[in-house]
């Protein structure tokens, strides 16, 4: 995947000194050092590989963003434009390329991003059974609408992949349907999932979370819908419209931890209202994925590592 | 023998001459296709935002073989994931510099903007390259016959003053 993007002197590198396995993210920024985060260690790139010292690291060019970003939207930066306005691009194998650069606006509508400054390519990694902790307290007694939160990087894409993989794996017979609004839970590319979600699992990819659900919803009939990174008051409205058809909720959302995301004026319904009856808490504090805790609907703490 | 030479520089000098008119003939067949070429991008590109590796791929059009065989080129170069570069010409012998240089770009900028910004591009190499089609039509009406009739008529005399 990545030797189709990168450009080949920076590939070469990664390909040779590098564990690809362990690899999470490579950023890119004009004329800056190249920097790659390691299993959430984050250090800069040399010709050695990774190094802690900012001299010896791979200065990254304009034309080599350039031509990552070209390359990544198979030569045609056009077919993508949708894409590109949102500020990320969904590549074959669910790796996610995030664009920073200079934005053309038309009345108030983003038109689309040119003379990129830097990009951040977040490769996937499917880790096994890494949400097997909290499957109990979201499946006993009843399934629980369920949102994961933590803060960017900390794994909660991971975690919602494998939690799809394992209500397959564990038969429990719940039809779930994805919206992967961004084709990273399932890395879907010409209609193939290229990661394992599960036998019993349906996937909406590159559409709106509200297009998704009642689209979903009506023509799929999930027992669970899973979504990833709700972000603005729509998306709890979608989510708000899924529970009032019956359909048990999987989110997730950025943010440090239950409090945090109780204070962000966008989230104040899902407390008030009780939307989730369980809230998964994912750090980095030793690695990705590491379990803070998982809360109930009153912010009662029933697991705290 | 002598008759057999004979038959043989006539036939040569004809076969030059024919040479010559085919090319006119190619060099006017690849300019139409290039036109072509640029209608079958703005369609793929405005309706279906169809990538260029798979408008390549599904040519809609079946060009002639010189067309043909510079974007097989093409596509081979962006099949092995490399970028297109002016040191590494895609060229047929049918153009003229200036126009070699101008197909070059018109595949350089294939992909490298927004459908909009694309649409408007291959507009202004269509225009360009209208005028070459142009000259090339009338070099074709001009020089193709011409050099047919000539290349025969020297092989004779050349047969001739033989004799």
């Amino acid at each position: 995947m990545l030797e189709n993007i990168l450009p080949s002197e920076i590939y070469s590198v990664i390909a040779d000194k590098l564990n690809l396995d362990k690899l999470c993210e490579i950023r890119l920024r004009v004329n800056k050092p190249i920097m790659v985060s390691v299993m959430g260690g984050v250090a800069y790139l040399s010709t050695d590989g990774i190094t802690d010292k900012c001299v010896n690291s791979i200065i990254c060019s304009k034309e080599q963003i350039e031509e990552v970003i070209y390359k990544a939207s198979d030569f045609s930066l056009y077919a993508i434009n949708g894409q590109i306005k949102q500020g990320f691009i969904t590549v074959k194998g669910g790796m996610r390329i995030g664009l920073c650069g200079e934005i053309v606006e038309e009345q108030g509508v983003i038109k689309t991003l040119k003379n990129f400054t830097s990009i951040n390519i977040r490769i996937p990694h499917s880790v096994q059974n890494c949400s097997l902790n909290a499957l109990k307290f979201i499946t006993e007694n009843g399934f629980k609408n369920t949102l994961v939160i933590s803060p960017p990087g900390a794994g909660k894409t991971t975690f919602l992949r494998d939690l799809a993989w394992q209500f397959s794996h564990h038969n429990y017979g719940y039809n779930l349907l994805i919206i992967d609004e961004r084709a990273e839970i399932g890395a879907v590319s010409n209609g193939v999932p290229e990661l394992d979600v599960g036998v019993f699992t349906d996937i909406y990819t590159n559409c709106s979370k509200y297009f998704g659900l009642v689209q979903g919803i009506r023509s799929m009939r999930p027992d669970i819908v899973m979504v990833d990174e709700l972000a603005t008051s729509d998306d709890v409205s979608a989510i708000m419209y899924a529970i009032g058809s019956g359909v048990k909720v999987i989110a997730s959302a950025h943010a440090y931890g239950v409090y945090d995301l109780k204070v962000k004026k966008d989230f104040e319904d899902i407390f008030r209202k009780q939307m989730f009856s369980r809230f998964i808490v994912l750090s980095n504090r030793c690695g990705p994925g590491t379990y803070e805790g998982i809360f109930d609907q009153n912010l009662k703490c029933l697991y705290c590592p | 023998m002598q008759l057999f030479l004979i038959i043989l520089i006539v036939g040569g000098i004809s076969y030059v001459g024919y040479g010559l008119s085919s090319y006119y003939k190619k060099r006017y067949t690849l300019m139409s296709d290039i036109l072509l070429f640029c209608d079958c991008l703005s369609n793929d590109i405005d309706f279906l935002h169809t990538p260029v590796k798979q408008i390549l791929l599904n040519r809609n059009v079946q060009f002639a073989p010189e067309l043909n065989k510079l974007l097989n080129q093409y596509k081979q170069i962006l099949d092995n994931g490399k970028l297109l570069e002016f040191n590494q010409p895609i060229s047929s012998i049918y153009f003229k510099r200036e126009e070699a240089e101008m197909f070059m770009s018109l595949l350089y900028e294939l992909g490298k903007s927004d459908s909009i910004t694309q649409i408007a591009t291959i507009k202004n190499f269509k225009t360009v390259f209208t005028k070459y089609h142009i000259e090339a039509t009338e070099e074709n009406k001009k020089y193709a016959p011409l050099a047919l009739k000539l290349g025969v008529l020297i092989g004779i005399l050349a047969g001739i003053l033989l004799i």
